[in-house]
């Protein structure tokens, strides 16, 4: 069985490496790439909500605050892509240590508009504070990821191929975090808080130190993958703490299927490529995806990859019983 | 007899093959990227009906280079992520040699280093933002006006003809407001007037009561407003509302005058100033017979729609980028950049013409709302 | 100096108290039910759309087209309930949430296609003059969205405080299986409950249409302070909401006339953050503890 699986994976990592040598569109590749950078936010979203059961809605301040931080030391001190990306990090981080430690003891509906309200004010200053962030004009001209190696010199990254390259090799560490983590005692914690936290607290898990962890991990994702986002789109504006994103990292994480390891991951790329081919229904692209949205959850409430995971089974599991 | 009827079969049908293989060419693709959706869509959906007008024009009198155009339109919502993934898709999945939009400031920004590595041009028709034209890209090219040049334009007759000693500003939160803040500002200090509030709000806003009051106590004696249709009117009827209409006031960037007194009611507009760019009943010298044909076909085809300058802009977007393919000889985005540099068109927006920094100059004009009606004050250029 | 301060405190007042009437049937959703509704503004927006199809285009009384707005949006509210909320009642609040968020994506696009982007007003049956009196200027319009905030709101908390349904509605969102146990039909109070709220929005959407404009995204910004409204009311606190809206307002009108109109609309948010720090049971402590 473990060679097995082994296979599928090693299979797995090979088909990714070779994908953007298959895929002749560019915009494809673009797509795969957004995917990707998604995907990295959506696990970072899966953590405190799919696996402690907190809804927050305030993910997208870790993602501008990478973003705007990354953006901001390429733009303004030359920094190399290494220490932009490694800053995001230790910024998003320190932000969700700061509102984690101030929203995380309130619950479910509190918790949800609280995270919210943080998301908000957040954008307030990144559009009123114009002489630092840039204001409503953003910051155009975002460098590539380049830096100085000792014994290769500088490099830089342009194009596309490099880049996705350059996004799996961040996420897939992410995702082995993602995985060993909820596979150790702290990721029972989680659970055991998600489903029931009286229950969990009187055992001894303590659920605002648990809960931290899993915002503030959420958080550091969050801010790589605005890191990314910021030196790939080459352009940062407020825009990316708006809820219009918030809703983007929601309904990948729910319709990948929340808890999940590979939930985010299937569900940034389906929520990523399904509204780009809805582009063909026009106006009515917009309807149409609420509408599907909406029918998506109705039969498949827990999202997807558990859908997936449980016909699985029943199609494993017939042999057995005919026999 | 028989040999004559034969060879006119033969000849007929010659000719007949040869008009329709012209026409069965492949059509010329044009990628425009407008926010079909979101708070903007009303703009967007203008430009886009403007830059319809135009390709079928250009279609009925034998396309360009005997082929057809044909508009691939994509929804930017004027956010700067959609508007890259639908650059990305015209560029690489239809291969269009030329792109118009991406209507908002941001959008626009976000799109210029994708057309760039593309090596493909962009005609800019909406956003003001100065950075899309300073510092210059080789393949941007702006037809619509940024805030420094109006400001240039305003600045003889701010002050001195119409009195704006003491302005306040009410601009949207984003970089359009704030560009005219900043350029229209230094316009009204240099000849000697002075700007006492600048009100910033955010773009969905409702309640400006606020500030309002605050403009009221502080002796302005006129207020400059900046945004999008439906918030310029709450503000004008708020002014109103709150017996404030006797406070000199303008709306900036081209807001169709019908709109505001349809939206803020004839008596709350009475008086205001617009700053327009392409009006319909302010035509420039000999400019008059074109708008009209331009105004009664749009009504003709959209009939509940006031005629406004994105729908004019579009319109024009679309005809410079024809005569830019025309003129290259070919549908080629390194050709169409050249041919662009070289434009000159009468257009309706203006006598297009691209400066050192890619930039034209379109027609600009100041009317008053008086009884309901926009009457012509002054062209400003 | 006092006369501008004056003059914003009860500016504030008045937009307060839209807010509150905004809220009021999120207070019901959100606030009792504990659905986190993002199709609140939806409804707010229907009602508003509605009302100016019916007295533009049918030519009815202003009155008479609000009314006929509520009704004809509670009717979508309790489809939607039924077909969209109900099956997925069992499951846990993320469901809600993404099925709320897809309703709205819905029904906004659809509004945006079916009516167009252009904005619309309602003409009313009244001037819109400015009427002085004293130092504050008001309108007609505004008197009315006032009083019917405030009638709306007692009527309401009348009717969960004292009345026999609005018992079952407590007892329902408070334990749902003891209520079954006694003989309430919960299933029919969660129907009923859910369409009195999208109600309640609509009202609030088709009175504030006329005095704001009416466009498909006007929800956006109503559901924002319909959400801080109910939080700094206290949740499912009726009276409650009627101080959060006012609070809200003034502490903006302040706020933008002497600090900066910018960051307005971080006082709300900020207001929410200190209220659940310090006493999340609400301004008046009345509303539930989660």
């Amino acid at each position: 069985m473990k060679q097995a699986r082994m296979l599928a994976i090693a299979a797995a990592v090979l088909g990714l490496g070779l994908l953007p040598l298959a895929l002749t569109s560019k915009y494809l590749l673009h797509l795969v790439i957004m995917a990707a950078i998604f995907a990295i936010l959506t696990m970072g979203l899966n953590l405190i909500y799919g696996y402690v059961g907190q809804l927050s809605l305030g993910h997208t301040a870790f993602f501008g605050i990478g973003a705007y931080t990354s953006a901001l030391l390429a733009l303004r001190l030359q920094m190399g892509f290494g220490w932009t990306l490694l800053s995001a990090a230790i910024a998003a981080g320190a932000a969700g240590i700061f509102i984690g430690h101030i929203t995380l003891r309130l619950r479910e509906a509190y918790f949800v508009i609280v995270t919210l309200s943080f998301s908000e004010i957040i954008y307030l200053v990144a559009v009123n504070w114009v002489d630092f962030t840039g204001g409503p004009m953003g910051l155009p001209d975002v460098p590539s990821p380049a830096g100085r190696l000792p014994g290769i010199g500088a490099w830089e990254i342009t194009s596309k191929v490099s880049y996705y390259y350059l996004v799996m090799a961040v996420l897939l560490p992410l995702a082995l975090i993602v995985y060993r983590m909820v596979r150790s005692p702290v990721g029972t914690a989680f659970v055991a808080l998600r489903e029931n936290e009286d229950l969990a607290t009187s055992v001894g898990i303590g659920a605002y130190r648990y809960a931290m962890i899993a915002f503030v991990t959420g958080a550091i994702f969050a801010g790589l993958g605005g890191s990314l986002y910021a030196h790939y789109v080459g352009f940062i504006s407020p825009e990316v703490f708006t809820f219009h994103y918030m809703i983007i990292m929601l309904v990948m994480a729910i319709m990948g299927g929340l808890g999940t390891i590979s939930g985010p991951i299937v569900g940034s790329i389906l929520f990523t490529l399904i509204p780009e081919y809805l582009r063909v229904a026009e106006k009515l692209r917009e309807p149409i995806f609420g509408a599907i949205l909406m029918v998506s959850i109705i039969f498949m409430p827990q999202g997807i990859v558990p859908l997936v995971g449980r016909l699985w089974r029943a199609l494993r599991r017939r042999p057995l019983e005919t026999r | 007899m028989k040999g004559m009827i034969r060879i006119t079969a033969i000849v007929f049908s010659v000719v007949l093959l040869a008009c329709f293989s012209a026409g069965a060419q492949e059509a010329i693709k044009i990628g425009v990227i407008e926010p079909l959706t979101g708070p903007a869509a009303y703009d967007g959906q203008s430009v886009v009906e403007g830059a319809k007008m135009a390709e079928e024009e250009i279609n009925s009198k034998g396309g360009v280079l005997g082929r057809p155009i044909r508009l691939v339109v994509e929804d930017g919502k004027a956010d700067p992520a959609e508007s890259v993934n639908a650059a990305e898709k015209l560029l690489t999945r239809d291969r269009v040699p030329v792109i118009m939009g991406a209507w908002a400031s941001s959008a626009t920004l976000a799109i210029m280093p994708v057309m760039k590595k593309n090596t493909t041009p962009l005609v800019v028709e909406t956003a003001t933002s100065l950075k899309v034209t300073d510092p210059p890209g080789e393949w941007v090219y702006r037809i619509c006006s940024n805030s420094a040049i109006d400001a240039m334009l305003m600045e003889k007759y701010l002050v001195p003809v119409l009195g704006f000693k003491k302005v306040a500003f009410m601009a949207a939160n984003n970089d359009f407001g704030r560009a005219v803040v900043t350029f229209w500002g230094e316009a009204v200090k240099k000849k000697g007037g002075t700007v006492v509030l600048n009100e910033y709000h955010a773009p969905g806003e409702i309640n400006f009561a606020p500030s309002l009051t605050k403009i009221a106590t502080s002796g302005a004696d006129s207020i400059i407003i900046t945004s999008d249709i439906q918030t310029a009117s709450n503000i004008i009827k708020q002014t109103y509302e709150m017996g404030l209409a006797k406070i000199k006031r303008m709306v900036t960037n081209g807001i169709p005058s019908e709109a505001i007194v349809k939206l803020a009611g004839a008596e709350a507009s009475e008086g205001v100033l617009v700053h327009n760019y392409w009006v319909p009943f302010a035509s420039h010298k000999g400019q008059e017979a074109k708008n009209k044909q331009f105004v009664d076909k749009y009504m003709a085809k959209f009939p509940n729609k006031p005629v406004d300058k994105y729908a004019a802009f579009g319109y024009d977007g679309i005809r410079v980028i024809a005569q830019a393919i025309d003129t290259a000889r070919a549908a080629e985005p390194g050709k169409i950049k050249e041919a662009l540099k070289k434009t000159k068109m009468d257009g309706l927006t203006g006598n297009i013409q691209f400066n050192d920094k890619n930039q034209a100059l379109p027609y600009s004009s100041v009317s008053r709302i008086e009884k309901g009606k926009p009457k012509l004050v002054v062209h400003l250029n | 100096m006092l006369a501008e301060i004056l003059q914003q405190v009860i500016n504030g007042l008045i937009i307060g108290s839209t807010y509150a009437l905004a809220a009021v049937g999120l207070t019901m959703i959100f606030g009792m039910m504990h659905i986190v509704n993002f199709t609140h503004g939806e409804f707010y927006m229907l009602g508003g759309f509605f009302a100016y199809q019916l007295a533009a285009f049918l030519h009815l009384n202003y009155y008479l087209s609000v009314a006929s707005a509520v009704m004809a949006v509670m009717a979508v509210g309790f489809v939607c309930e039924r077909v969209l909320l109900a099956p997925l009642r069992g499951k846990s609040i993320d469901t809600t949430v993404l099925v709320t968020i897809g309703l709205s994506i819905f029904l906004q696009n659809l509004a945006l296609l079916w009516w167009g982007p252009t904005p619309k007003s309602i003409p009313l049956p009244f001037s819109n003059m400015p009427l002085r009196w004293g130092p504050v200027v008001l309108t007609w319009s505004r008197v009315l969205a006032v009083t019917v905030t405030f009638a709306l709101i007692v009527l309401v908390h009348v009717l969960i405080r004292k009345s026999l349904l609005g018992k079952a509605m407590r007892a329902t969102f408070q334990e749902k299986d003891s209520a079954r146990l006694a003989g309430v039909d919960v299933e029919r109070i969660y129907a009923l409950t859910f369409t009195m709220g999208s109600g309640l929005a609509a009202a609030a959407g088709a009175l504030l249409g006329s005095i704001f404009l009416i466009y498909p995204a006007m929800g956006n910004m109503a559901i924002l302070k319909a959400f801080i409204v109910v939080i700094l009311g206290g949740m499912g606190n009726f009276l409650g909401a009627i101080f959060g809206g006012l609070i809200l307002g003034v502490t903006e009108g302040l706020g933008a006339g002497f600090v900066s109109s910018g960051y307005k609309d971080a006082i709300g948010f900020v207001l929410v953050i200190l209220i659940l720090m310090f006493k999340p049971s609400g301004l008046l402590g009345k509303g539930r503890r989660l």
